[in-house]
């Protein structure tokens, strides 16, 4: 028994803590700076970067705040329903910093920046191959861009971070004036384009030599159109003439390659059966199923035709958009635009049903779900198209007659021409433009380019916001928009929680009016 | 045996020992030969026999009774007498790492004996202490058996990490959310699973709950919510032994809240919604009533009278060397709620053996198996309602099948329901612990302790495709297990020495925990074919969610007390602790926790003793540190997690940064004082215990929202502090004593109050989460307590007279909300975005409105005995805390959801202007947290009757049985309260939402009968 002093102090030793004990180990997360070390992690790293267009919660994303925030609120539509829908504050102009959807945007795409942020500065010194390294941290450029040139329009001067956040030190930035954000915008794209695959890429909707030219030729347009028509203090450093410029020469590029070509079917475009086509330059990727039920967008939830019976295998949606009369007005005989846009039936399952007769109801009609489909609805398999060809066409056509002060040029006049002619039935000519040409190009934009996201933010470089709010005449919505519209709404205000959190951004830092 | 020793010139004597007064004969005293290892025990009839040599010393000891030695003399033959130990002061009481008396006892320990807990019904343990302790407050998520449990002791301290004190169950810390199982999202969470409900009550010998930074100290970073001691039985009473317990009974819910009757409702949806062919004729516009004979009261349906069962058989044998219990139980309590049970099995070993008389082996081992069958309650989830809210909102009749009503797809039987769906959770828990103690010295004990703990969880939820809500998967089936692993070293030194005036006992050691918890998961949807449910995953076409998961933390300590007694009348306490984690980084792993104490036995001081009043008076003084560190592991590193990825239809797999790393993250501290009065009068018949403290918790563990411009929204850091203060009373008094009646009570009143004092830069944070809406009704902000109510004041509603003549401009002056209309519901304006009221009700105009923390709250025991028979009662109440009674919003005009009867006879109609209750229009105003739910919580509970019956001895004798009881018991007897729900004493299922009551799976009544025999 005396052996039990040192079988005792035995186990004591025995049982003494290694040195690891009291390190954490990651078992079933990544540690971020690890992730950069092998390829296939690089790439799953930078599909992250992505991931932020369309992820869950859908406010955040252009799965469905996005499809709100910037989108409602125009004279090409109206939401249905009342304010207390989720659009409703948006539809009517009356958020505020405290709106939910700004925020979590806001966030969403900062956490898209400081992960894009940390390929483009960590890749350079990575393992991988040189064409490895060029071709994400272009995408990474092109995706950080992306996000910033929606935060500037959406709430000017942001503030501007080019440093992966790995302390606690770096949380508080303060805001960056507009010059300093699109000079970064600008710096990105031009760095990221000659080094970014030609076409399209496997997996479809990523960052392309076309995608880069065609955001830069959407932000020398809106750098040079804020600084001309002045709606917003901040865009005084803008050389007007030579943005126009390089708009002009940045989209030819972009229609000069031999990747894009206008459909011949306008609907097309947009069904999923032929989604990522040859007028798409880049796009948010969805998807829906009746397995996979948070890959989807609210597309068809707001922009389908109504849906009769069980709305999970309807090509419709729910119809929360519906068009306003100015855009029923401006559409011709014989666009097939109109017919593919604004539409009078509802859909039971995929067969069209005349809409209810007592109410005179206008759908929306744009974005449909496919025949045969079978998923859960506010998940539709929609792809969200955000730069395409007809939009560089009608940009180029733009920024040329901007530069030919207003007036049509030949190449402006050949761009709207060509789009226009495919757009209407072989049976009819459209007629060539006629009154102020500028003018004319916006109402074009409106035609090919509704719901898509794009209205809004071309009446607020334009300075025409307000005029055209206030213009809007509904066919069946309601909206309170024309009475509450003011110069603040230029701009959105930058969300309150990082007003309360930030502490290098206070009240006093708020965009004016909010 | 490594040894024997020898038995030659040894005497065998032979005696009987007997207890003073009565002269009964006393079974299983221990008898020592002092200074040698010899030993023995007495008989059932008080004898004894042994060997010893004249002039040895014998030692007799025998709980409950003062300690006796005897010298040896010639005779052969010796009776001994044991006196009673009647100061209840001198109780034992476990405190961390150790025993003391509690006359030495310098902290603030409140104690429940085996005794107060069996004759109860409960299930688990914590049911069990409901009011019977000061200074904890147990509350429950819902009456389903075994459901999980909240206890506080001296209120909340923390705002994410848990406020659920340290569990210790035979020196081993438990994690109080070890059986939860990740799963990833819907709808498995079942978080309210109460992680001790293996343990039988039956086998709990006693339970302590450490208050004070004297006390709970030396638990260092896990000690903060306090710390309970649960101590499992050991076979020290009597030789050889057999007890055996059964209890059956009978559980029922007749509350009934009065909804709708299927006319009434007929003639509600007839106004409600025209365009409905089935209540109104599309031609001529007119009513088609329903039959009041169609009603069907779901509650009578599907709340059900049902059977409740516990059996306990355990066998002890105490011999001089070695005491062994061993314990088998089962018990079966059905749930009200059709197909809702819970069931135990359970076996536990306790050993001990004296290999040499310096050298012991302790063995632990406790092992529960528990299953829980249940549905989706409360608001429910995946699923969109559960049943205890479908039981009252569902159309009172019977459509026959599921859905009759195009026009109410979401419709759907609540008895269908409960067929079609199911919610189980299985879990197998050991718990084992052998400890080595060898007497190194005199004065020095080493103690060398492994053991842990493992637990197998198994969660299974099915929702058949007949469900309507998830009718487009065709069958949803998810299934999540969790096997946790902690195991448990410690090491320590104890040191006890008696010289003179002066008493130190000392304890010094080391510990090291480590837990590993491995999870797995998966959702699946598609069945083709049902019949097996979850149990048939391979069923399904498909798998749509899935993971797995890995996480640890360990703890690395060293500890050290040293308590001083001077003269048996000052003691001194101070200990200390120092804790490393893994959840932190470098040299923030390490915090110290430091705690000393102070007792005065004032009542052997010659001033108090003159006074002739007091029996005994001690003072108590306690200061200290101690910790919390209840934060998920990892939330210190910067993390990358998977997110999916889809183009076109092919999946990619994306990584995306999740957390920043916060290499300042340290432990959540409370600073806590204590100070406390023992007295006792009337030769110790009245007990009268007094504590006062004050609880600063700083550091506070949030995670903490920053800009979101970093890239990140929330990073874990330590912000802001809590306060609680408080003071507990405890009497407890022997009224009458005579020799054939005992009436004894038993009172403790709590008052503890609780202020948010910081939350860093925030001004505010809403933590309350409402399933499946935005809404968050619980607020954090400085100066109010925590998780305090939050939204409007409610101020009646709008009347025609506050419109102009078009009936729909509100007149000037006339306070708007959303799109008021007469009947809406009227909230008041208190500010604005400029600071002051604007005429509008918005954000701006949500404030505190009620305080879930009760003003004070206690419990009362009354046992009155004669003879054999025994009759207890037991009252608790709470006074002052509110409640958001939730549950109305939906009872009150939810779309097709059948209606109060009341609030339909009583809401503002144009018949029926003058009156305060809303019309359910709208809807707005209806789904606003505001003080138009807020309900005093207040309560008296007469929560058990007892009457137990011990058969007299003579009647049992012949038989050949030492003891036979016979226990009628009725739980939950009556309650008074002006609260209009089920029960104030049970809030929302989730945790996050204290004080929300949003349909609860009501608390039944339970009438049992039991009896206990030992042989």
């Amino acid at each position: 028994m005396k052996n039990i002093k040192f079988l005792l102090l035995a186990i004591t030793i025995l049982l003494g803590s290694c040195n690891n004990f009291l390190e954490e180990e990651a078992y079933s997360f990544k540690n971020p700076a690890e992730l950069l070390q092998t390829e296939a992690s690089a790439e799953a790293y930078m599909i992250g970067v992505y991931d932020r267009l369309s992820n869950r919660p859908f406010g955040k994303s252009f799965g469905q705040g996005l499809l709100v925030v910037a989108n409602f609120g125009t004279d090409d539509f109206s939401g249905k329903g009342a304010a207390n829908q989720i659009y409703g504050d948006y539809m009517n102009y009356t958020f505020t910093p405290a709106e939910e959807r700004l925020d979590l945007i806001w966030n969403n795409f900062y956490s898209g920046i400081n992960q894009a942020s940390a390929i483009i500065n960590n890749i350079p010194a990575s393992p991988s191959s040189e064409a490895t390294k060029n071709k994400l941290g272009s995408e990474a450029k092109f995706m950080r861009a992306f996000y910033y040139f929606y935060l500037v329009r959406m709430f000017g001067g942001v503030p501007l971070i080019t440093e992966e956040t790995t302390s606690l030190d770096a949380l508080n930035t303060p805001r960056a004036s507009i010059e300093e954000v699109y000079t970064l915008i600008l710096k990105d794209l031009t760095e990221a384009a000659p080094l970014l695959p030609a076409v399209n890429q496997t997996p479809a909707g990523r960052a392309t030599k076309g995608a880069a030219l065609a955001l830069l030729t959407k932000v020398y347009l809106s750098m040079a159109a804020y600084g001309k028509y002045k709606p917003l203090a901040g865009y005084e450093w803008v050389n007007v003439n030579e943005a126009f410029t390089k708009a002009v020469t940045t989209g030819q590029q972009v229609i000069d390659m031999p990747d894009y070509a206008l459909l011949s079917n306008y609907g097309s475009i947009f069904e999923v059966a032929t989604e990522n086509n040859s007028e798409i330059i880049f796009s948010v990727q969805m998807h829906g199923s009746s397995q996979v039920s948070d890959e989807g967008s609210w597309l068809a939830n707001f922009f389908a035709p109504a849906s009769v019976g069980d709305i999970n295998v309807s090509r419709g949606g729910m119809n929360h958009a519906r068009p306003t009369r100015n855009l029923i007005n401006k559409y011709a005989t014989g666009d097939t635009r109109k017919t593919w846009n604004i539409v009078n039936f509802s859909y039971n399952g995929c067969t069209e049903v005349p809409g209810p007769t007592t109410l005179a109801q206008t759908f929306t009609g744009k974005f449909r779900k496919p025949c045969g489909y079978d998923g859960q609805h506010f998940s539709d398999p929609i792809n969200v198209p955000l730069l395409r060809l007809a939009d560089v066409m009608l940009m180029v056509a733009e920024a040329s007659a901007e530069l030919n002060d207003g007036a049509a040029t030949p190449i402006a006049l050949q761009l709207v021409t060509s789009l226009r002619t495919k757009r209407y039935l072989a049976t009819v000519v459209p007629a060539a433009p006629t009154g102020n040409f500028l003018d004319f190009i916006f109402d074009e934009r409106s035609r090919e380019l509704c719901y898509e996201g794009q209205r809004w933010f071309d009446l607020a470089r334009t300075g025409r916001l307000i005029n055209a709010v206030k213009a809007t005449q509904l066919a069946t919505a309601t909206t309170t928009a024309p009475a509450n519209i003011q110069t603040k709404h230029y701009l959105y205000p930058i969300p309150l929680n990082e007003i309360l959190n930030n502490a290098a951004i206070d009240f006093t830092d708020q965009n004016p009016g909010y | 045996m490594l040894f024997c020793w020898d038995a030659f010139g040894q005497t065998i004597y032979t005696g009987k020992v007997l207890s003073q007064g009565n002269n009964e004969a006393l079974i299983g005293v221990t008898i020592l030969v002092k200074g040698t290892s010899r030993g023995s025990i007495t008989d059932t009839n008080g004898n004894f026999t042994i060997e010893a040599t004249s002039g040895d010393v014998l030692a007799f000891s025998y709980l409950g009774f003062i300690s006796k030695e005897v010298s040896l003399g010639p005779q052969n033959t010796i009776t001994v007498t044991l006196a009673e130990d009647t100061k209840s002061l001198d109780e034992v009481v476990v405190i961390g790492y150790g025993t003391v008396n509690r006359r030495d006892l310098t902290g603030s320990v409140a104690t429940v004996k085996a005794e107060q807990l069996k004759d109860a019904s409960s299930v688990s343990f914590g049911d069990a202490l409901r009011g019977k302790l000061s200074g904890v407050q147990v509350t429950s998520s819902g009456g389903e058996p075994g459901a999980g449990l909240d206890i506080r002791v001296r209120g909340m301290n923390s705002i994410s990490a848990s406020s659920n004190p340290l569990y210790v169950v035979d020196g081993v810390p438990i994690e109080s959310n070890q059986s939860e199982v990740k799963t990833g999202g819907m709808p498995l969470d079942n978080p309210n699973v109460n992680p001790l409900s293996y343990l039988d009550p039956n086998n709990i010998a006693s339970i302590e709950v450490l208050k004070d930074a004297s006390a709970a100290a030396i638990y260092g970073s896990r000690g903060a919510n306090g710390v309970i001691l649960i101590t499992t039985k050991s076979g020290d009473v009597g030789k050889a032994q057999v007890t055996f317990s059964a209890t059956t009974g009978v559980s029922f819910f007749n509350n009934r809240v009065e909804m709708l009757d299927a006319n009434t409702y007929s003639e509600y949806i007839h106004l409600r919604y025209p365009e409905n062919p089935l209540y109104t004729d599309p031609t001529t516009l007119e009513w088609i009533p329903m039959e009041a004979s169609r009603t069907v009261n779901w509650q009578d349906e599907l709340y059900k009278n049902t059977g409740m069962q516990n059996y306990n058989l355990g066998f002890s044998n105490n011999t001089d060397k070695s005491k062994l219990f061993v314990s088998l139980g089962y018990n079966n309590t059905g749930g009200i709620i059709k197909n809702s049970n819970f069931k135990r099995v359970s076996f536990l070993i306790n050993a001990t053996t004296k290999l040499t008389d310096k050298f012991s082996v302790d063995l632990r081992s406790t092992t529960g198996y528990t299953s829980r069958v249940g549905q989706f309650y409360g608001a429910g989830q995946g699923s969109g309602a559960g049943i205890t809210m479908r039981v009252l909102t569902s159309k009172p009749f019977d459509t026959g099948d599921g859905i009759a009503d195009p026009n109410d797809a979401d419709y759907f039987s609540p008895l269908r329901f409960a067929e079609l769906s199911e919610k189980l959770n299985r879990s197998l828990t050991n718990l084992t612990n052998i400890s080595f103690n060898y007497q190194i010295h005199q004065d020095f004990t080493l103690k060398i302790l492994g053991g842990g703990y493992i637990t197998n969880a198994k969660n299974t939820s099915f929702l058949s495709s007949a469900i309507t809500n998830v009718a487009n998967s065709n069958g949803l089936a998810a299934l999540g297990s969790a096997l946790t692993f902690n195991w448990l070293n410690e090491n320590t030194l104890n040191y006890n020495k008696t010289f003179g005036d002066h008493k130190l006992t000392g304890l010094v050691g080391f510990t090291q925990q480590q837990n590993t918890t491995e999870s797995y998961f998966l959702q699946a949807t598609n069945f083709p074919i049902e019949i097996n449910g979850a149990d048939a995953i391979q069923d399904a076409l498909n798998i749509n969610e899935y993971g797995s998961e890995k996480e640890r933390w360990a703890l690395l300590s060293y500890l050290a007390r040293v308590n001083y007694g001077f003269k048996d009348k000052y003691q001194l306490t101070l200990s200390f602790r120092a804790d490393g984690s893994s959840k932190f980084y470098g040299n923030n792993k390490y915090s110290y926790f430091p705690a000393g104490a102070f007792a005065w036995q004032l009542g052997d001081e010659e001033f108090i003793k003159n006074l002739n009043i007091f029996d005994a008076v001690k003072l108590r003084l306690s200061y200290g540190l101690i910790g919390n560190q209840s934060i998920p592991p990892y939330s210190a590193l910067s993390t990358a997690g998977t997110i999916n990825y889809f183009s076109g239809s092919t999946q990619y797999n994306g990584a995306v940064t999740q957390s920043v790393a916060n290499k300042d993250l340290t432990w959540e501290t409370s600073e806590t004082y204590n100070a406390g009065l023992d007295f006792s009068f009337v030769r110790n018949r009245i007990n009268f215990t007094v504590d006062a403290y004050i609880k600063n918790t700083k550091d506070l563990l949030l995670n903490a929202p920053v800009a979101g411009s970093s890239g990140f929204s929330t990073v874990f850091q330590n912000v802001g502090s809590i306060r609680n203060k408080g003071i507990e009373l405890v009497l407890n008094t022997v009224n009458i004593d005579t020799k054939n009646f005992e009436w004894n009570t038993n009172i403790n009143f709590n008052l503890n109050r609780n202020e948010v004092i910081s939350i860093g830069t925030q001004e505010q944070i809403f933590t309350g989460v409402i399933v499946n809406t935005p809404i968050t009704p619980n607020v954090i902000q400085v100066g109010s307590p925590l998780g305090s109510l939050y939204g409007y004041i409610f101020d009646g509603v709008y009347q025609p007279t506050d419109f102009e003549t078009n009936g729909t401009t509100l007149k000037s002056g006339v306070v708007s909300f959303g799109t008021p209309r007469p009947g809406y519901y009227k909230f008041k304006d208190i500010s604005g975005a400029e600071g002051s009221p604007d005429g509008v009700v918005n954000d701006y105009d949500r404030t505190v409105i009620g305080n879930p923390n009760p003003k004070h709250f206690g419990g009362m025991n009354n046992t009155f005995s004669y003879k054999g028979l025994s009759l207890s009662t037991f009252i608790s109440w709470q006074y002052g805390n509110d409640i958001l009674n939730w549950s109305n919003s939906v009872l009150q005009g939810s779309s097709y959801n059948n209606l109060k009867a009341d609030y339909y006879r009583n809401m503002w109609t144009t018949n029926n202007q003058e009156t305060n209750v809303p019309n359910y229009v709208d809807a707005t105003g209806r789904n606003s947290p505001s003080t138009y739910y807020i309900q005093d919580g207040s309560f008296l509970r007469l929560q058990n009757v007892t009457l137990k019956y011990i058969l007299p001895k003579s009647l049992i004798k012949t038989a050949k049985i030492g003891y036979v009881d016979i226990v009628l018991s009725a739980d939950n007897v009556a309650l008074l309260t002006n609260y209009d729900g089920y029960d104030p004493e049970l809030t929302s299922p989730d945790p996050r939402n204290i004080g929300v009551d949003y349909f609860s799976y009501p608390r039944p009544k339970t009438y049992t009968m039991g009896i206990n025999v030992r042989f």
